[in-house]
């Protein structure tokens, strides 16, 4: 039969081999795996354009983005430019732009007949009709 | 006006719950449940339900005093503290080193993604900059087109009252709410075993939800309170947060039901309309929310009685092994699901079965097996999708009813 200071010290061990393994984990996930500290703020791919935009009038929203991506960056839109509403599609007559490949914004220009009115950061622009 | 907002947050919420971790919970939920109904109801965007709070927990503290005089007077016992397998210090130094230690990666992982993850975004903070920024626009606000849009306004609310007091869209203090009850959750559990809230801080989607500023860690720690407070036989106080975890989240309504249920079960009906009168002001704020803003559920929209029953046989296996899979899942929960589940395995059987947090244990899990058994979407979907989320918002309950089944000294 063991002592109950014994059993505290198993307990204790145990406890701590299962806490360690969760604490590990998240040092791993977040410390050690991101590498340094860079703040991303989706703000600030959208701030050139806030400007911009007129009070109270609906955007369109394009993207180059495939699937689930474009719902990611269409969301993100919204956030940023929250509380103005954005439909997605390029019928509105101003048009925010979010690409995945900020390169590929000419080719979007060409495929809906638009042309910038201004530009964000990283493939963020405000569009409108030609 | 920020100052206000706090002192009025922290005043009501320790008058209700009377302990810190508790205070700052309910009273931040209190806090954001008020400004929701003046926003909602009057068009009202100041300080007035920071002054309402105030005074309606100056009521409720008094009544509280009045209440524990006469059962002091009638010699009532009142509620017992928790026993612990360990020595006190060794597993308040664990505790706290582990705290420590999330604390700092909370800390580190809000610089970096300062907006949240992707529901937050999509959800509660969009909402929320949406009430900032058209306080009286509420079509737009609670638009169909806007996914979730029937989600009940507690948690938007509240960052919109921060950044109301604050005369600017400070985008920290979305952090900062996910912190306040990430930590008071923590300090609630801590309250009453050290064992289980170091369990919690163990837990990865415990820093997860934390960080991404999802509304379901602010449910379960409201859940959390309201078992807490209806174990130690404050049934109005636990109603209440109940309430409030029902105006937080859909799903908050039925583990609100579901702990009615155990309250019920144990303690019977006298003590249910206490919880009930405790509930009462959040839930006709969220059935007035519900019939006159919110757009209609997405679920509730193409649910089919007949489907639902027709597939569910077939869905129990694999919604079984989904919840297994959680058990021992490592990015979830670590080893701390898994641990838990040995706990209940081997002293189940030798514990007293009938506390309100075993059976809320029991009743909860069963409702949320339930949810995903008569589910209307794709059930690989919303499984993947969300049952980890769903269950982390169960998952401090069960670990405080985990906490009963290892102390040493319970009767058996």
């Amino acid at each position: 039969m063991r002592e109950p200071g014994e059993r505290s010290t198993a307990w204790f061990w145990v406890l701590v081999a299962v806490a360690s393994a969760g604490i590990l984990r998240d040092v791993s996930v977040y410390f050690w795996k991101p590498g340094a500290l860079r703040t991303l703020r989706i703000d600030d791919r959208f701030a050139p354009l806030l400007t911009q935009l007129p009070a109270g009038e609906r955007l369109g929203f394009v993207t180059d983005a495939p699937g689930d991506l474009a719902g990611s960056h269409y969301f993100d839109v919204l956030y940023a430019l929250a509380p103005r509403a954005v439909d997605p599609g390029p019928d509105a007559r101003l048009i925010v732009a979010d690409l995945q490949d900020a390169a590929a914004l000419p080719k979007v220009c060409a495929r809906f007949g638009l042309r910038v009115v201004a530009r964000g950061g990283a493939g963020a622009a405000l569009l409108e009709h030609e | 006006m920020i100052a206000l907002l706090v002192v009025a947050a922290l005043g009501a919420g320790w008058a209700v719950a009377r302990s810190l971790g508790g205070a700052l919970v309910v009273g931040f939920a209190l806090s954001g449940a008020a400004f929701a109904a003046q926003l909602l109801l009057f068009g009202w965007t100041g300080p007035e339900s920071d002054v309402l709070l105030l005074v309606l927990g100056a009521l409720w503290w008094w009544r509280g005093r009045f209440a524990a005089a006469s059962r002091c007077a009638s010699g009532a016992p009142g509620a017992a503290r928790a026993t612990s397998p360990l020595p006190r210090w060794w597993a308040t130094a664990a505790t706290a080193l582990a705290g420590i230690v999330v604390a700092a990666l909370f800390v580190r992982h809000s610089l970096r993604y300062p907006d949240g993850g992707w529901d937050a975004r999509a959800i509660w903070n969009l909402r929320a900059r949406a009430l900032f920024g058209a306080p009286h626009d509420l079509a737009l606000v609670f638009s169909a087109a806007v996914p979730h849009g029937d989600y009940p306004p507690l948690l938007p609310a509240l960052i919109a009252h921060g950044w109301f007091a604050l005369h600017s869209r400070w985008l920290p203090v979305q952090a900062i709410v996910a912190a306040v009850f990430a930590a008071g959750g923590a300090l609630v559990l801590f309250r009453r075993s050290r064992e289980a809230a170091l369990l919690l801080l163990a837990t990865p989607l415990f820093l997860t939800l934390a960080w991404n500023q999802y509304a379901d860690l602010k449910l379960a720690m409201l859940l959390l309170v309201a078992l807490t407070l209806s174990h130690e036989g404050r049934l109005e106080a636990a109603g209440l947060a109940a309430g409030l975890a029902a105006l937080t989240k859909n799903e908050g309504l039925f583990e609100a039901l579901a702990l009615a249920a155990a309250v019920v079960w144990v303690r019977g009906w006298r003590d249910l309309w206490r919880f009930c009168a405790g509930a009462a002001a959040p839930i006709a704020f969220l059935a007035w929310f519900k019939l006159r803003l919110a757009p209609q559920n997405d679920l509730a929209a193409i649910f089919s009685f007949r489907r639902a029953f027709l597939h569910a046989p077939l869905r129990v296996p694999r919604v079984l092994a989904a919840f297994l899979k959680q058990v021992v899942s490592f990015e979830g929960f670590g080893a701390a699901a898994a641990a838990a589940a040995v706990v209940w395995m081997a002293r189940f059987a030798r514990r007293p079965r009938r506390t309100l947090p075993i059976r809320f244990a029991g009743l909860s899990l069963a409702l949320v097996f339930c949810i995903y058994v008569f589910t209307p979407q794709p059930l690989e979907w919303h499984l993947r999708g969300s049952v980890d989320r769903v269950l982390f918002q169960i998952w401090p309950c069960l670990l405080f009813a985990t906490s009963l089944l290892w102390e040493p000294n319970a009767p058996n």
